[in-house]
């Protein structure tokens, strides 16, 4: 009798060894399974997920790719701008290599970062489980392997053409579809976090169109500080403060119960925090000038002092300046596209009333497209009936 | 009700909110309707499958029929192919070809007889080799007349047990026994011109 429950299976490999996680990931095809290994230390752990058990893949766009981007694409085009600025300050030989290290070192992950491609999260499901495949965490990767494993799992269980699901869903002799309508009507849409029961409100301020303004102006400003270095200038940018904090404030106050998008909201948080590590350079800058100065605090001297040395003699400064100008300026940018986007589709000319959206197309969520009653998709609606 | 038929829907894995129809099987991204998330979702028939009856085993209704070694009720419809214990349909767990009972089952997985159940495997040659290397790059390389001896002692203990179930050769043993060799006699040479040194001294 042939042992086929010891019997070597024969693998092919899918994806991996990634670390994405804390552990060594990897998938692999087996005759009628696909294996997740996750191996961390000096063992290795194994799940099958059998073909004809799997019922769903599902990929899910993730923010990171573009985070890592700002992070190391700010930093490298920081200090490249520091070793150019060298090159004709007449730096030192030794600063300029180091800031051209840094810059290569930052440059390195950014460029692994740009070529690996948009990140996700991928998970597979069947009827006891959902696990989530960590060496599956770019798009481009996980859609290459997904196409694989789609047609060995339809080959098995055969396909599923976007009208069966539909039918599935909509049939009314179904107690599955009907049971999935009343939890789906029975379901706030869209779900609210906890605690937050009224309806969002249309933004109609104009509080974060200001800020962000006058952020635009604060890079400006910072600029022209660095390339005019006297009092008056420099003195300018005490207003622009004032302005900025007046009207991150105000943004957030206004930001409030209403239906602004999360990218919005969170440039004008980065905002808060970029006064706020403003406010603790200059601190920290203020104390050490004053010790340096004999210990007597003089809140005049540093800022003449500030406005008129010449930036080649303080890296310092010149660094923390050539950060402001980057910061202010893409958080500027950024707030005002994503305002012009959120405010589209109110600009656009109006458009005929649509039909009821009962052919399978999204509808689209953004303001000026709002249903008449409770922002509810119309698939949702139709659900109901 | 409700309970029973959760399991017929997809939920957005960002904000759990149900993802309708036309999310699904799309060749391109659809956006999740709560949290607009660009998410791609393939369904296969499996997600609208019932759920698989369990087999209850047959009640014995002649006395002289065989009944299941576990339960004495229920009439034996196949023997395990590893006791030869006779089982009941509740009782017969087949596995690949095979048909085999829970006890031989568990017994399997204990021992890790069972490719097809065998959910994790401890590596012996990355310990190996682990014990081999790390004295040398870490600042415990006084510990090697305990590791380097370790090392061989793992390599060849459990040299002919499996690593994995994935391919995976044996290099690391190889590399892990030269190493601590190499270790160990450095070792050796260090202490006999310690003894020369102190004879001579």
């Amino acid at each position: 009798m042939t042992d086929s429950s010891t019997a070597r299976v024969q693998y092919r490999r899918l994806a991996g060894p990634s670390t994405a996680s804390i552990a060594r990931t990897s998938l692999w095809m087996g005759p009628d399974h696909v294996l997740s290994v996750s191996g961390a230390g000096f063992s290795e752990e194994y799940k099958r997920f059998y073909l004809k058990d799997i019922q769903a893949i599902v990929i899910r766009r993730t923010s990171a790719w573009e985070v890592v981007n700002g992070i190391f694409g700010g930093l490298t085009a920081l200090f490249l701008l520091l070793t150019v600025l060298g090159a004709f300050l007449g730096w030192s030989v030794a600063a300029m290599v180091v800031d051209a290290f840094f810059m290569f070192l930052f440059s390195v992950p950014l460029l692994v970062n740009l070529v690996a491609g948009p990140t996700c999260v991928c998970e597979i499901r069947t009827a006891v489980q959902t696990e989530r495949l960590y060496c599956l965490s770019r798009m481009r990767k996980a859609l290459r392997v997904t196409r694989e494993l789609r047609a060995e799992i339809e080959a098995l269980q055969g396909a599923l053409a976007p009208e069966d699901a539909e039918r599935l869903w909509l049939d009314t002799e179904s107690s599955a579809a009907q049971a999935i309508a009343q939890k789906v009507s029975a379901q706030p849409i869209p779900p609210k976090p906890p605690g937050r029961d009224r309806p969002l409100k249309p933004y109609r301020s104009r509080a974060h169109d200001i800020l962000f303004v006058f952020l635009l102006i604060d890079m400006l400003h910072t600029m022209a500080d660095m390339l005019v270095r006297t009092v008056a200038v420099h003195s300018a940018g005490a207003f622009i403060a004032v302005g900025l904090i007046v009207s991150a404030v105000t943004a957030l106050i206004k930001q409030q119960g209403t239906d602004l998008p999360r990218g919005i909201r969170n440039v004008a948080w980065g905002t808060v925090a970029y006064l706020g590590a403003s406010l603790a350079f200059w601190t920290v800058y203020n104390m050490a000038y004053t010790i340096q100065q004999g210990g007597t605090p003089d809140y005049w001297g540093v800022q003449h002092y500030v406005a008129i040395v010449p930036l080649g003699t303080t890296p310092v400064l010149l660094g923390w300046l050539v950060a402001c100008m980057f910061t202010a300026g893409i958080l500027a940018l950024w707030g005002l596209l994503l305002m012009r986007r959120y405010r589209m589709p109110n600009d656009a000319p109006p458009q005929p009333p649509a039909a009821p959206a009962d052919d399978g197309q999204p509808e689209d969520n953004r303001p000026g497209n709002e249903q008449p009653e409770n922002d509810e998709p119309a698939d949702k609606k139709v659900l109901r009936q | 009700m409700m309970a029973e038929t959760d399991h017929h829907m997809l939920a957005c894995s960002k904000c759990g909110t149900p993802l309708p129809w036309n999310t699904f099987s799309s060749e391109g991204a659809k956006a999740c309707p709560a949290c607009d998330v660009p998410t791609y979702a393939f369904v296969f028939p499996a997600l609208y499958a019932p759920p698989r009856a369990a087999p209850t085993g047959e009640q014995l209704v002649v006395d002289d029929e065989a009944s299941c070694f576990y339960h004495a009720e229920k009439k034996a419809v196949i023997a395990c192919e590893r006791c030869g214990r006779f089982l009941c349909a509740l009782c017969d767990v087949q596995l690949g070809e095979e048909h085999i009972c829970p006890r031989c089952i568990e017994a399997g997985v204990e021992k890790n007889k069972l490719r097809h159940l065998t959910k994790r495997y401890f590596q012996y040659d990355n310990l190996a080799l682990a014990l081999a290397v790390v004295p040398l790059l870490c600042v415990f390389w006084f510990a090697t007349p305990v590791t380097a001896p370790a090392a061989v002692f793992i390599a060849i203990r459990y040299w002919k047990r499996p690593l994995s179930i994935l391919p995976r050769s044996r290099w690391r043993y190889v590399l892990a026994v030269i190493l601590a060799l190499g270790e160990l006699t450095g070792i050796g040479v260090f202490i006999v011109n310690l003894v020369k040194d102190l004879g001579s001294g």
